[in-house]
């Protein structure tokens, strides 16, 4: 999305140069991540897409970022000033990398590294550069990081402070070296952290450049002007939205080491041109790792409302300053150390997007979605290659279902609201690791009927080609619909299945394994033949089923999206389908 | 490093940096955790701390600071939901260690 920059008075800089500026920041973004995806050795980076680039000032207040993973945005804006504030302010030369992945720290989890360069002009810092990334290998007790059922942070991986990674341009080998014998999988890390350090200097160059080209001056009151403009331009937002307090909570089902419930609260409270989100009355925090930090929970909060808003305000530091968020400390939203958390940036943070959306749907009902199904699916494996006997290790997610919009059906099999990202292509799926996919399809009847209907999930099934196999998952929403609204009805659960080689019943993780949870466990040992199921659940109707036209009812079952079942029960409606396939529906 | 608008009414302070404890300090209002600069706003001549001037503002407009209930869903005190998680970690631990026999 083009941002737009609309002027005033009390802004230094011209519209046309402040355009210019505006876009060539997003772009150097954007073309940072072109590097690292180009660059990078795992499929998490050049398939996944699971980093993000942006820039800050040299305050560190963001000054722009791209279509990159909304959580990963949202957080690192902490992350960095964390970064900066606890290193101090002195204390960077040119060509210094820093790296941090520290969760009680402003990270959204472990396995989400930050790196941060200083750019510097005429011996003085100008801005920062930073770039986070969901590395596959974290050095976790569970291949891929997202250990199910931990129970503290130190089992799920490396955590590192910051810490120089690069000092005046050469890598400090200590610093490697620690990380290297911690991942199982040091080569891939090596590649990946490299196309980030690469990244960065793609972004340091570029700043440079802006600089030479439109002078010092310039390039700092344009920023500025950029940081006023989305402030001024988000406040206005704020304020086309009824002041009120509206309130609305989900569950979080289970956490993989207790099966109990813990219960998000969230009240909205829009006064005049500010919003604030307060938590209180969450549950506390949880045994397993479903905890958010306080990074995790604010970024869910602001991905929801840019969902909400104007896309067009320019993406930094001002379109935040309205936002606020109150997270009280030692509750599922916002966990102590060394509470367990690495499933909170994936299942937490789009259930709080969604809560933000159910509280506010009374409020913005031209613009509030149903609820997306609201898991990332994450499936993690790793083992050695059969062939090489190399460690490998892999974070695999799912698309979901999309929750049905005031003007549109949801989008089916669409990465969760917080990522953004892709999965892994199944020809590469199958090229780098020992598992090949039976089948890949998107689920009928899974989408929540409605004027709008959800959008639909899928299933995938895959058989394990290798003698031993260690998977782990973090899945949600297998036993809480995802809802529906103003009438729509809820999605189809998600759901995680095994089937033993040789025998012919489906069960779950827990009925073969003893797992606690049949959603999140961790370390599971699979044989060659062993088949996963993997359902990945619809998006939330919106709107009176009742409501949507005879046309789109029988469109959806020529596509195969819904059954003649729920024509039937879901939308009233008679369908039959003629000889030559074409379905006909009867009127209501 | 850290700004603020000048006509604020507060100033910065800094913690000592962290090194052998890693003592986490988060902000009275909103919860968030603070590396080394806390705020520190002057309300009726009382300095009070907050993350940044910014959430003093919004303190300021509300004057209330949230009711840290810290009630769990299953409507169990502190110390009983804490005995539950040890519980089930127990459990599970037991299980494995079955399973593994």
């Amino acid at each position: 999305m083009t941002t737009k920059v609309s002027h005033s008075n009390d802004l230094k800089v011209d519209q046309v140069t402040l355009t210019v500026i505006d876009n060539y920041l997003a772009t150097t973004c954007r073309e940072m991540g072109i590097a690292m995806m180009r660059t990078a050795y795992s499929p998490m980076f050049n398939e996944s897409l699971d980093f993000s680039c942006v820039l800050f000032d040299k305050y560190g207040r963001m000054i722009s970022q791209a279509e990159f993973c909304p959580s990963q945005i949202g957080t690192i804006k902490f992350t960095v000033e964390w970064m900066i504030d606890e290193l101090g302010p002195d204390v960077y030369k040119p060509g210094d990398v820093i790296i941090m992945n520290d969760p009680y720290r402003g990270s959204g989890h472990i396995p989400e590294h930050t790196l941060l360069k200083a750019v510097f002009h005429q011996g003085e810092i100008v801005a920062f550069v930073a770039n986070c990334a969901h590395l596959a290998e974290p050095g976790a007790k569970a291949p891929g990081g997202l250990s199910g059922d931990a129970t503290d942070i130190f089992q799920e991986g490396l955590r590192l402070p910051p810490l120089w990674l690069q000092r005046e341009g050469k890598p400090q080998e200590d610093i490697w070296k620690i990380i290297f014998a911690n991942h199982r999988t040091p080569k891939t890390t090596y590649g990946d952290l490299m196309a980030m350090v690469g990244s960065l200097n793609v972004a340091e160059r570029r700043i440079t450049s802006l600089i030479e080209k439109y002078g010092l001056e310039t390039y700092q009151n344009a920023t500025n002007d950029l940081i006023k403009i989305a402030e001024r331009r988000m406040r206005e937002e704020i304020r086309k939205i009824p002041d009120g307090e509206y309130s609305f909570e989900d569950i979080i089902e289970d956490d993989g080491v207790l099966n109990i419930p813990y219960t998000v609260r969230c009240k909205v409270v829009v006064d005049d041109d500010q919003i604030t989100c307060d938590f209180t009355g969450s549950s506390l925090q949880a045994a397993g790792p479903m905890n958010g930090t306080f990074a995790v929970t604010a970024s869910a909060v602001y991905n929801a409302l840019m969902h909400l808003t104007d896309p067009t305000i320019p993406r930094n530091e001002g379109c935040y300053r309205p936002i606020h968020t109150i997270a009280p400390p030692g509750t599922i939203v916002n966990c102590e150390f060394p509470a367990p958390l690495v499933g909170g940036n994936t299942e937490l943070s789009p259930r709080i997007t969604d809560i933000i959306f159910g509280a506010l749907a009374d409020a913005l009902p031209d613009r509030v979605p149903a609820s997306q199904g609201g898991t990332s699916c994450c499936f993690l494996f790793g083992g050695a290659q059969p062939d090489s006997g190399d460690l490998y290790s892999h974070f695999h997610f799912e698309g979901i279902g999309w929750g049905g919009r005031p003007y549109r059906d949801g989008n089916s099999q669409i990465i969760v609201i917080n990522g953004n990202c892709r999965n892994t292509p199944v020809e590469v799926f199958e090229t780098r690791y020992p598992i090949r996919v039976e089948s890949y399809r998107l689920l009928e009847d899974s989408g929540g009927p409605g004027e709008n209907r959800g959008g639909l999930g899928i299933e995938r099934i895959m058989t394990m080609e290798a003698d031993s196999i260690t998977v782990s998952a973090i899945f949600n929403r297998m036993m809480v619909d995802p809802f529906g609204i103003h009438g729509g009805k809820p999605g189809k659960n998600s759901g995680i299945y095994v089937r033993k080689a040789g025998t012919k019943d489906w069960k779950t993780f827990s009925e073969l394994f003893g797992t606690t949870s049949p959603s999140k466990f961790a370390n599971i040992n699979l044989k060659r033949g062993d088949q996963v199921k993997i359902i990945a659940p619809g998006g939330g109707g919106w709107g009176d089923p009742m409501n949507r036209s005879s046309e789109r009812v029988r469109a959806d079952l020529q596509e195969g999206f819904i059954t003649q079942e729920s024509a039937k029960n879901d939308y009233g409606l008679a369908a039959q389908c003629d000889e030559q396939g074409i379905w006909k529906v009867a009127p209501r | 490093m850290k700004q603020h608008d000048e006509t604020s009414n507060g100033k910065w302070i800094e913690r000592s940096p962290m090194y052998l404890s890693f003592d986490i300090f988060n902000c009275d209002y909103c919860g968030k955790n603070i590396p080394r600069s806390i705020w520190l706003e002057n309300i009726e001549n009382k300095e009070v701390p907050f993350c940044s001037p910014e959430i003093a503002q919004v303190y300021i407009r509300t004057r209330k600071f949230p009711e840290n209930e810290r009630k769990s869903d299953c409507e169990m005190s502190l110390s009983e939901e804490l005995r539950v998680v040890r519980a089930g970690c127990a459990a599970l631990r037991d299980r494995r260690e079955t399973s593994t026999q």
